[in-house]
C-alpha cells in the first residue's frame, strides 16, 4: 500500500516535463521555518503521547530551524531555557517534562536544544556538576548506563550519556570505563551494532554506538569494514519505500510523519560542538478521528526490512562518520596507509570547515592524531583532559573519501515522499491515509 | 509517626491488596500528617482501565470523578509562564478534555501522579506506602512514561505483591504496545523477580507478539534475555527452523539462529555448529539467491576465522550456482569480492560465470577483482559509490 503510493509519488513526477519537475525537488525553506515556529508555540492535540518527550520536541524543531539558517526571536530564546530549566532535575539530567524523572535521551535532548540556542543564559542554566554526577548514577556495572534510574541498559544509553559529557567537558575516565567494551560487545555478526549485545544489527544503534565509540577514541576496535558493508547495503533507497507499522490486533495504524532529512542538503554546520554536525526532525502524526494510535518509538533499519524516512539520519549519519575514518579503515583492511581523496561528484563539501584538503604521505596533524593507530585490543585507559575535543576535533577533520550512498538518490526520495505534493503550502504530513 | 506506618502495614500485609486495600497519604508539605482512606476494590475506573487499554484513554472516566482519588490534591505539571511547545489536546466532547491548558493539566492523571511522588519521594526513610489504584497507574496514556514505570516497581516492591498478576497485568498492555519500550522494561523487571519459573511463559508470550509481528526488536531481545537468565535452549533452534520456513527473509529469525548456535548451553558452540550451518544457510541461499540474510548468516559462521570462509569450497561453490543460474547475483558477486580481497584463487568456471552477467560486453578492468566492482557498479547502481570505494579497496591480487 504505501509502497505503491510512493512509486506513484515517482511516477507522476518524472512524467512531468523536466522544468516542472524541479519544483518538486526544491526543499520549501520558508514553509518548513513557518511550521516549525508555529510547533514550537503550539502543538495539537495528536503530540499528547509525546508529554514525556518535550525536550525532544524543542530540539527537534530548533535543530531544524537552526539548520535551515533561521533563528528565533529572543522571546521564544527565552521561553525555551525557561521552559528547559523547568525539566532539569534538581539532581541533575532532564525529565521529559516539568518535574518529571531524568532520562537519558531527555537529557541529551535537553542539553542540545540549549547549546543550539546558544548564548550565556542558555549554556549556564545547564548544571554540568549536577549532571556528572547523575550520568554517573546511570552508570551500570557492565561498563554501559541506563537511561534512567532503574531503566534498561542498552547502546543509546552509552551514546546520550558520552556525547552529552563530551560537549559539556566532563567526559573523563569513570564515565569512559568499559563503555567501549560494552559496545563492542553489541557489534554482531553482520557488522552492525545492535542495542543489546546478542540482539539484531540496527541502524539506530549503529549510530549510537559507531558515534560513542569516535568520543571516546576508542573505535578502531569495532571491524570497521563489516560496519561499512552492512551499513551501505541497508541505508539504500530503492526508488523510494516508506516503511510504516500496521498494529493488525487492533485495527489501528500507525502514521508516520517524517519532516526533512537535513544531513544531504543542509548538512553539518561547522558551528556545532556535536559528535555529529545533522539531525532529523521527526514528527509522529498519529491519526485523528475516532482512531486513537500509538506512537511509533521503533526505528527499523534492518536487513530485509523496509527503507525509513528516519534512517536517512541514523544511516547518513554513520556515513558522515565513516567518511573521517578512511585511515582506519584502510588500515583494517590491510591496505596501505596512504590519504586518498576521491573527489567524484557528491563529495559532501559543506560537511566541515577542512573538508577535501589532501594530505601527503604519513604528515602529520594535529586532525589526526585522534586516528593514529591504536594498540589492538587496549582501550584508552588515559583518558586525559584531551579526550573531551575529540568530538570536535573528528567532525573538523578532513574527509576522506566520497560518501559511499547515493546522495541525489536519498534527497529526491526526501523531497518527494516526506515532503510531499503539496501545492504551496507547508506540509510536512503524510497526507494520506495508510 | 514511623511506627504507626509500619504497625497498620504490619496489620493490612500484601493479601489485602487484590480484594481491597486503604491506603495512607502523608501530606509532608502541610507539615501534618493525614490519613486518607480510600478503597480500591475492582473499582469501575480500574476495570475501565484494564480492560480497554490505551486506545480507550477518551473513555475514562476524568479522576476528578473518581471518588477513591477525590483526597488527593492534583499537582498539575507547572509549564511556567510561557512554556514552549505546549502540547493542547483537542475539546470533545469528553468532558475532562478541554482546550485549556490549565484545565487539562490539573485533570491529567499526572497530576495526581505528581502528588503521590511528591509525598513518596519526600519521606525520608519512611518507603512503605500503600497506595491504591496501583493498576491504575501504567495503564494509561502514562503506558509511555518512565517515570510512572519506576515509580510501580517501587511501590510493587514496596507492597511485596504476587507478581504473576502483575505479569498478566502488563501483558495486555504490553499487546497493545508492543514497541514500547518502558513496558518491555518493566516486563523484564517483573520476570526476573519471578525466576526461572517464568521462562516458559515468557517464551509463550514472546512467540505471541511474533506471530502479529515476527521482527519486533523489543520482544526479540525480551526472549533473548529470557534465554539467558531463566533457560528454555531446548526447543530454540527448532523454533527458529520454523520462522524461517514461514519466512526465509526474516533477518530477525536468523539473527535468533546465531544467537542460538553460538550461546545456547546444549549445542556445543560455533564449532561444532558450523558444518551443518553452513549447510543450512547455502540450502537457503540456493532457495532465494536475492536473500541477503543467509549470506549475512554465512559470513558470520566464519567470523574470526575468514581464511576457513575462504577455503571452504562450498562457499566459492554456492557463488558459481547463484551465477550460473542468472538469478539476483548481487550477493553472489559480493561474495566473490570478499573471497578475492582474502587471496581466494577464483577457478575459471567461476570467472566464466561472473563474466557471464556483466551487462557490459567489453569489460575493460584486466584484474578480476576490479572486473567484479565494475559488474556490481552496473548490476547494483544504486549502490555504484560503495562499488566504487570497494574497487579501490582491494588489496594487491597475487
Amino acid at each position: 500500500m504505501v509502497q505503491n503510493h510512493v512509486f506513484r509519488i515517482y511516477d507522476l513526477v518524472f512524467r512531468l516535463p523536466p522544468h516542472a519537475q524541479s519544483v518538486n525537488f526544491e526543499l520549501r525553506r520558508d514553509n518548513h521555518i513557518e511550521y516549525l515556529t508555529k510547533s514550537l508555540k503550539q502543538l495539537g492535540p495528536s503530540f499528547t503521547v509525546l508529554d514525556a518527550n518535550r525536550p525532544w520536541l524543542c530540539y527537534w524543531i530548533i535543530h531544524s530551524i537552526a539548520l535551515l539558517g533561521d533563528c528565533l526571536d529572543d522571546k521564544l530564546e527565552y521561553g525555551i531555557v525557561d521552559f528547559l530549566q523547568r525539566c532539569q532535575d534538581p539532581n541533575g539530567g532532564y525529565g521529559g517534562g516539568p518535574g518529571q524523572m531524568p532520562h537519558l535521551a531527555t537529557t541529551y535532548a535537553a542539553v542540545n536544544a540549549l547549546i543550539t540556542v546558544g548564548g550565556q543564559r542558555s549554556l549556564s542554566s545547564i548544571d554540568r556538576k549536577k549532571l556528572y554526577a547523575f550520568l554517573l548514577r546511570m552508570k551500570d556495572a557492565s561498563g554501559g548506563f541506563r537511561m534512567h534510574d532503574g531503566g534498561e541498559v542498552d547502546v543509546r544509553a552509552c551514546y546520550t550519556a558520552i556525547s552529552v559529557a563530551s560537549v559539556l567537558n566532563i567526559l573523563d575516565d569513570r564515565l569512559i570505563q568499559s563503555v567501549g567494551d560494552y559496545i563492542l560487545s553489541c557489534q554482531t555478526h553482520e557488522g552492525g551494532i545492535a542495542g543489546e549485545p546478542g540482539s539484531e544489527a540496527h541502524g539506530g544503534y549503529t549510530f549510537c554506538g559507531l558515534a560513542a565509540m569516535v568520543l571516546i577514541n576508542e573505535v578502531n576496535r569495532l571491524d570497521l569494514p563489516g560496519l561499512i558493508n552492512i551499513n551501505y547495503y541497508d541505508s539504500i533507497i530503492l526508488g523510494g519505500r516508506l516503511d510504516w507499522h500496521y498494529v493488525r490486533s487492533r485495527k489501528q495504524i500507525w502514521r508516520y510523519c517524517i519532516s526533512f532529512k537535513l544531513y544531504s542538503v543542509g548538512a553539518a554546520s561547522p558551528n556545532y560542538r556535536l559528535a555529529l554536525g545533522c539531525e532529523l526532525a521527526i514528527f509522529y502524526v498519529i491519526e485523528l478521528g475516532g482512531i486513537q494510535a500509538r506512537v511509533e518509538c521503533g526505528f527499523q533499519g534492518r536487513t530485509n526490512k523496509l527503507v525509513d524516512g528516519c534512517y536517512s539520519f541514523w544511516q547518513g549519519g554513520v556515513a558522515a562518520i565513516i567518511q573521517r575514518l578512511h585511515l582506519l579503515v584502510n588500515e583494517q583492511l590491510g591496505l596501505p596507509n596512504t590519504f586518498k581523496y576521491d573527489c567524484g561528484t557528491e563529495s559532501d563539501n559543506d560537511s566541515s570547515d577542512s573538508g577535501g584538503e589532501p594530505y601527503s604521505d604519513g604528515e602529520a596533524s594535529p586532525e589526526n592524531d585522534i586516528r593514529q593507530p591504536m594498540q589492538e585490543g587496549k582501550s584508552n585507559a588515559s583518558a586525559a583532559i584531551g579526550v573531551n575535543d575529540d568530538g570536535y576535533k573528528f567532525i573538523k577533520g578532513p574527509i576522506g573519501m566520497t560518501p559511499l550512498f547515493n546522495s541525489m538518490a536519498l534527497q529526491q526520495y526526501i523531497l518527494l515522499c516526506s515532503q510531499g505534493l503539496s501545492k504551496g503550502k507547508s506540509n510536512l504530513l503524510w497526507s494520506s491515509d495508510y | 509517626r514511623e511506627s504507626l506506618t509500619a504497625g497498620l502495614a504490619s496489620r493490612l500485609g500484601p493479601g489485602v491488596f487484590l480484594g481491597g486495600f486503604c491506603g495512607w497519604f502523608w501530606n509532608n508539605g502541610h507539615n501534618m500528617w493525614g490519613c486518607v482512606h480510600f478503597t480500591c476494590r475492582k473499582s469501575l475506573a480500574t476495570q475501565v482501565d484494564m480492560n480497554r487499554g490505551v486506545e480507550e484513554e477518551r473513555e475514562r472516566i476524568p479522576m476528578s470523578q473518581r471518588p477513591e482519588w477525590a483526597d488527593i490534591r492534583p499537582v498539575p505539571q507547572d509549564d511556567g509562564p510561557n512554556p514552549v511547545v505546549p502540547i493542547t489536546p483537542m475539546s470533545s466532547a469528553k468532558p475532562w478534555i478541554t482546550s485549556e491548558p490549565y484545565t487539562w493539566r490539573m485533570n491529567d492523571p499526572h497530576a495526581h501522579f505528581n502528588s503521590l511522588k511528591k509525598s513518596f519521594f519526600s519521606i525520608q526513610g519512611i518507603t512503605l506506602f500503600l497506595a491504591v489504584n496501583v493498576k491504575t497507574i501504567g495503564s494509561s496514556v502514562d503506558a509511555y512514561k518512565a517515570e510512572v514505570w519506576q515509580f510501580r516497581r517501587l511501590i510493587l516492591d514496596a507492597l511485596n505483591v504476587d507478581l504473576h498478576e502483575e505479569l498478566h497485568f502488563v501483558d495486555q498492555i504490553t499487546k497493545d504496545n508492543s514497541k514500547n519500550y518502558q513496558i518491555w522494561h518493566h516486563r523484564r523487571w517483573v520476570a526476573e523477580k519471578l525466576g526461572t519459573q517464568i521462562a516458559s511463559k515468557e517464551l509463550e508470550f514472546t512467540r505471541e507478539i511474533f506471530s502479529q509481528d515476527a521482527k519486533n526488536y523489543h520482544a526479540w531481545s525480551h526472549r533473548q534475555w529470557v534465554l539467558q537468565a531463566l533457560g528454555g535452549w531446548e526447543n530454540e533452534l527448532a523454533y527458529c527452523d520454523e520462522l524461517l520456513e514461514d519466512d526465509i527473509f526474516n533477518n530477525s529469525a536468523w539473527n535468533q539462529r546465531y544467537f542460538v548456535v553460538t550461546r545456547s548451553p546444549l549445542l556445543g558452540g560455533l564449532e561444532v555448529m558450523r558444518d551443518s550451518e553452513v549447510a543450512y544457510a547455502i540450502k537457503a541461499i540456493l532457495a532465494k539467491p536475492e536473500n541477503e540474510s543467509p549470506w549475512r548468516y554465512l559470513r558470520g559462521l566464519y567470523k574470526n576465522n575468514v581464511n576457513s570462509l575462504v577455503n571452504d569450497p562450498r562457499v566459492a561453490s554456492v557463488c558459481l550456482d547463484v551465477l550460473l543460474d542468472k538469478r539476483d547475483c548481487v550477493h553472489a558477486l559480493n561474495m566473490v569480492l570478499d573471497l578475492l580481497s582474502h587471496h581466494h584463487q577464483p577457478s575459471n568456471e567461476l570467472k566464466d560465470a561472473v563474466d557471464a552477467v556483466s551487462p557490459d560486453p567489453k569489460p575493460s578492468d584486466s584484474n578480476f577483482a576490479e572486473r567484479v566492482c565494475s559488474i556490481l557498479q552496473l548490476v547494483d547502481p544504486i549502490r555504484a559509490s560503495y562499488w566504487r570505494w570497494r574497487k579501490t579497496s582491494m588489496p594487491a591480487q597475487d
